[in-house]
């Protein structure tokens, strides 16, 4: 439900669609959980997408940080559907300055930690800050290439915004791409189950 | 890129060039001070007391107190009034005849300062963020002098508003700003 897509090795052609579009598939995993219903385990076909895009920018000074809630908590930016039969497909990119992100879904749970104890991200240690940090060049702004996925009620996702030493004051914005896909449900066939997206829940990126 | 034209104001009151986008960031690219003084011609019939200048632009009442020279012939006197095309003095030896060229002189060298105005956001260590400024550029332009700025800006880069300001309101100094957003 969260990925770095890669800058490609080669291009093809004629080119493939970046977003998800009108007709595409897309499967949820059986490790989504009970809570969440409406898509666990179930496979749909895209019957209508918007591209919307949205801006958030916040200055903040150096060795200080935000974390910014994308979903509709208190608080948060409402980057999250509120229809069961809506996927939001966010892309997300930053603008250059001296930031880096952490990714936590939810509060307090790390998305990018190392096996061993202790090697996790933390932004009051002077190299942890840089352990599954994602810098504005990771990412540009002009070539989105995080992309989060968002069902109604899923877990808050939590983008820790760190502005490192070196500088009085950092202006980080973050650009979005939130790509709305209205959702019908579908009894694939085998070829449309391989075909599909398979969106996996967040637990499957931490073992 | 826009840019605009104004007489120069003082830091309690800086002049607002481009304010906060909250998408980009504001990049002063050309920037340009002229304190070389305002000039012209009186367009009107004899006077000891009142030039006219037709073509003029003034900032009625904004010119009172400084010093108006007829450069035909040489005499000066303190301006007392102004509107948009005419100043008043007391009185000035040898009059204005039509045709009369006139400087009004800069009070002095000006130091030009480019400010960087904005409002942090809500952090884990600043709960309550008070607005910041924080001057980026500082340079002084001598009395008559023209100074104009283009690659010397090309590293600033401005969170929040692009101000600017001297260290005195002078009427008589012009500056022009240009920016840009990235």
């Amino acid at each position: 439900m969260l990925e770095l897509k890669p800058q490609p090795l080669a291009t093809v052609s004629p080119p493939v669609p970046k977003i998800l579009q009108e007709g595409f598939f897309v499967r949820f995993t059986d490790q989504w959980p009970l809570t969440l219903p409406h898509v666990k385990g179930k496979t749909f076909q895209v019957e209508k997408t918007n591209q919307v895009p949205y801006d958030l920018s916040y200055i903040i000074p150096a060795n200080d940080y935000r974390d910014v809630d994308l979903s509709n908590a208190v608080g948060g930016e409402n980057i999250y559907p509120e229809n069961t039969k809506t996927l939001y497909q966010t892309l997300i990119g930053f603008h250059p300055g001296n930031y880096l992100v952490h990714f936590y879904i939810p509060a307090g749970e790390y998305v990018h930690r190392l096996e061993q104890a202790g090697m996790v991200p933390n932004v009051a240690h002077a190299t942890l800050r840089y352990l599954g940090a994602r810098k504005p060049e990771d990412s540009p702004h002009t070539d989105k290439r995080i992309f989060a996925y968002a069902v109604k009620d899923l877990e808050p996702l939590i983008l820790r915004v760190f502005v490192d030493n070196g500088v009085g004051f950092c202006k980080a914005i973050l650009s979005l791409l939130v790509n709305k896909c209205y959702l019908k449900e579908i009894t694939p066939t085998a070829e449309q189950f391989a075909k599909a997206l398979k969106i996996d829940y967040y637990s499957s990126l931490r073992w | 890129m826009p840019s605009t034209r104004h007489t120069a104001l003082a830091v309690g009151a800086p002049r607002t060039y481009a304010t906060e986008k909250r998408n980009a960031i504001s990049k002063p690219t050309f920037i340009m001070v002229d304190n070389t003084g305002l000039r012209g011609a009186h367009t009107a019939a004899m006077s000891a007391t009142v030039m006219t200048d037709v073509n003029a632009q003034f900032v009625p009442g904004e010119l009172a107190g400084f010093t108006i020279t007829n450069v035909t012939t040489g005499n000066a006197a303190v301006i007392t009034a102004n509107t948009v095309n005419t100043i008043t003095v007391a009185a000035i030896v040898g009059n204005f005849n039509t045709g009369d060229t006139y400087t009004i002189s800069g009070v002095g060298d000006r130091t030009i300062t480019i400010r960087d105005h904005f409002l942090p956001a809500i952090t884990n260590g600043v709960p309550a963020p008070v607005a910041q400024d924080i001057d980026r550029l500082t340079f002084t332009v001598v009395v008559t002098g023209c100074v104009s700025l283009r690659d010397e800006l090309a590293d600033i880069k401005i969170l929040g508003d692009l101000r600017v300001y001297a260290d005195a309101i002078d009427p008589n100094c012009l500056i022009t700003v240009a920016w840009a957003h990235e």
